[in-house]
């Protein structure tokens, strides 16, 4: 699969602070990708620097296999995005704004208005002002008008918020569609786990302008779902015979008592087994299931884990 | 660069800014020639009254402009719409050059038809209206015509010095004063010059100075980060 858009080194720096440091993303063409991180994260600057709306302090973003500058114009007829929130000349309608978006793109195809306009199900009359429209019924204006000129890549900034849960669930399916049967490239930013985990073939997660991991769906569906808790008297003990006798390195001690497994098809009769051998008085061995959330939680907070 | 002067006049409705444009002019004929510009003893000579004109018309479109400047230029960044407009494949040079066509465009059209317009009927109405000024030759309508032309360009050169000070400022305020302190400083010499050349070399400085001064406002939104 080629790479479509792929950040090198990015750094943003504000005030003699990094808000973004040394990030590395990597976006393949024809997925899903979703940008994950809480509020404050970086996210909507990295995806202002992807549009050249901010010039990063340094690094390179690559995009469709080209260095992107300020003066990348033919790229950026190749990208649709909404940034931030939906933003629109708010006493044109919606017909008008996206009439306005296809030329300032120098696409002319107007019935590819009209697509977009449906696809979103904008069902608003033709000449209504966008200051009439409600937050969702913008920000899927926002989206129609991303769409509209066929962009290759879409960008889109938290593209669900203020939108109601039929509304986030047709979303999910149209963006699924852009995917799947139209070929575009999603960049989906977003604060809400589920959401991405609906959506996403690949996730990166973002804290503190840092790109924390990087991976993709199937990768955290096989690695990360299992572990088991051991309770026991001394995990330092307990280390070095699941380290030495069982060869199992993805653990994590999460106080002295208390041991975390990761590794897949470790049997607990086993483990149990060679810990009792060794000395080690065990109080509970129980298998757990990581749910995502928790799994991002852990790499969000810091508590990354081990692979 | 002519399609993204079109895309601005599709984006402003300029309906609004003309009808504010015709109320004005219909004021300004009610000021200078209906109540002789505050004068109860009317004009002295077709000279101070041609001047008269020209201030109180020039003035008047300038803030009218400058308005135009906030609600093309400055509004795009109140309401962020710069965000989306930054991001088209053109450069951000253009699309500012764009718009200060557009408005200069305005500015010069708007503001030379009005003050023909206040003129003519000014002209027009004298014999019935206006003691003491004599007869109109032909030279000094020729010198009339020119001025008005002049100071046409001189308002748009005016122009884009409030362009620099709002692109600096990004307030409604800091566009609009400007332009009018300096008409208000300027105008005791620039409306009173006799000779035709000093007009000329004025407007052609206040065109210098204003296009100097855009150039670094641009190069501003240019260089800067949209937040």
């Amino acid at each position: 699969m080629q790479t479509i858009l792929s950040t090198n080194q990015l750094y943003k720096r504000y005030l003699d602070k990094n808000v973004i440091s040394d990030v590395n993303l990597n976006v393949q063409q024809g997925e899903i990708y979703g940008f994950l991180g809480p509020n404050g994260a970086g996210k909507t600057t990295i995806m202002k620097m992807i549009t050249g709306l901010i010039r990063p302090t340094s690094g390179q973003i690559t995009l469709f296999n080209q260095p992107s500058t300020t003066s990348s114009f033919e790229i950026r007829k190749r990208i649709g995005s909404l940034i931030e929130y939906p933003i629109f000349y708010e006493h044109l309608s919606a017909y008008e704004n996206l009439q306005l978006h296809c030329e300032y793109m120098g696409f002319y195809d107007h019935k590819a208005i009209t697509d977009a306009l449906e696809l979103t199900s904008i069902t608003e009359p033709r000449m209504k002002p966008v200051k009439h429209f409600s937050l969702g019924m913008k920000q899927r204006l926002g989206i129609a008008r991303a769409i509209c000129t066929r962009p290759e890549l879409l960008l889109l900034d938290e593209p669900i918020n203020g939108m109601d849960p039929v509304g986030i669930r047709e979303l999910r399916e149209l963006f699924h569609a852009l995917s799947k049967e139209h070929g575009m490239t999603l960049f989906i930013s977003s604060h809400i786990l589920q959401e991405i985990e609906h959506l996403a073939d690949t996730i990166g997660v973002i804290k503190e302008g840092r790109l924390l991991k990087e991976l993709s769906m199937s990768q955290i569906h096989s690695q990360h779902r299992d572990y088991i808790e051991v309770a026991l008297t001394d995990s330092k003990k307990a280390v070095a015979v699941i380290e030495r006798k069982l060869n199992i390195t993805n653990f994590k001690v999460i106080d002295p008592h208390l041991i975390h497994i990761y590794e897949p098809n470790v049997s607990s009769i086993e483990l149990s087994k060679c810990l009792i051998l060794n000395g080690i008085g065990i109080e509970s061995l129980n298998k757990k299931h990581v749910s995502l959330e928790d799994y991002f939680l852990q790499i969000i907070q810091g508590g990354a884990v081990s692979d | 660069m002519i399609k993204l002067i079109r895309l601005e006049y599709k984006k402003v409705r300029l309906t609004r800014f003309l009808l504010i444009s015709v109320l004005a002019v219909v004021i300004l004929m009610l000021w200078c020639i209906g109540n002789k510009s505050g004068h109860p003893e009317g004009y002295d000579s077709y000279q101070a009254a041609f001047a008269e004109i020209n201030f109180y018309t020039n003035s008047t479109f300038l803030i009218i402009s400058s308005v135009l400047i906030t609600k093309i230029i400055l509004d795009e960044y109140r309401k962020k719409t710069i965000m989306i407009l930054f991001t088209y494949p053109h450069s951000r040079k253009r699309l500012m050059v764009a718009k200060l066509a557009f408005i200069s465009l305005f500015t010069f059209c708007v503001t030379l038809v009005a003050n023909f317009s206040v003129t003519s009927l000014f002209i027009f109405l004298a014999p019935t209206n206006q003691a003491n000024l004599g007869l109109l030759t032909n030279d000094q309508m020729l010198d009339s015509f020119l001025r008005i032309c002049l100071y046409a360009l001189a308002t748009t050169g005016i122009n884009f010095i409030s362009f620099f000070f709002g692109m600096f400022k990004k307030s409604p305020p800091a566009t609009i004063i400007p332009p009018f302190l300096i008409s208000l400083i300027i105008s005791s010499h620039f409306y009173q010059l006799y000779s035709i050349w000093d007009v000329l070399i004025s407007t052609i400085s206040c065109l210098v100075i204003g296009v100097l001064l855009a150039h670094y406002g641009i190069k501003k939104a240019v260089q800067l980060d949209v937040e």
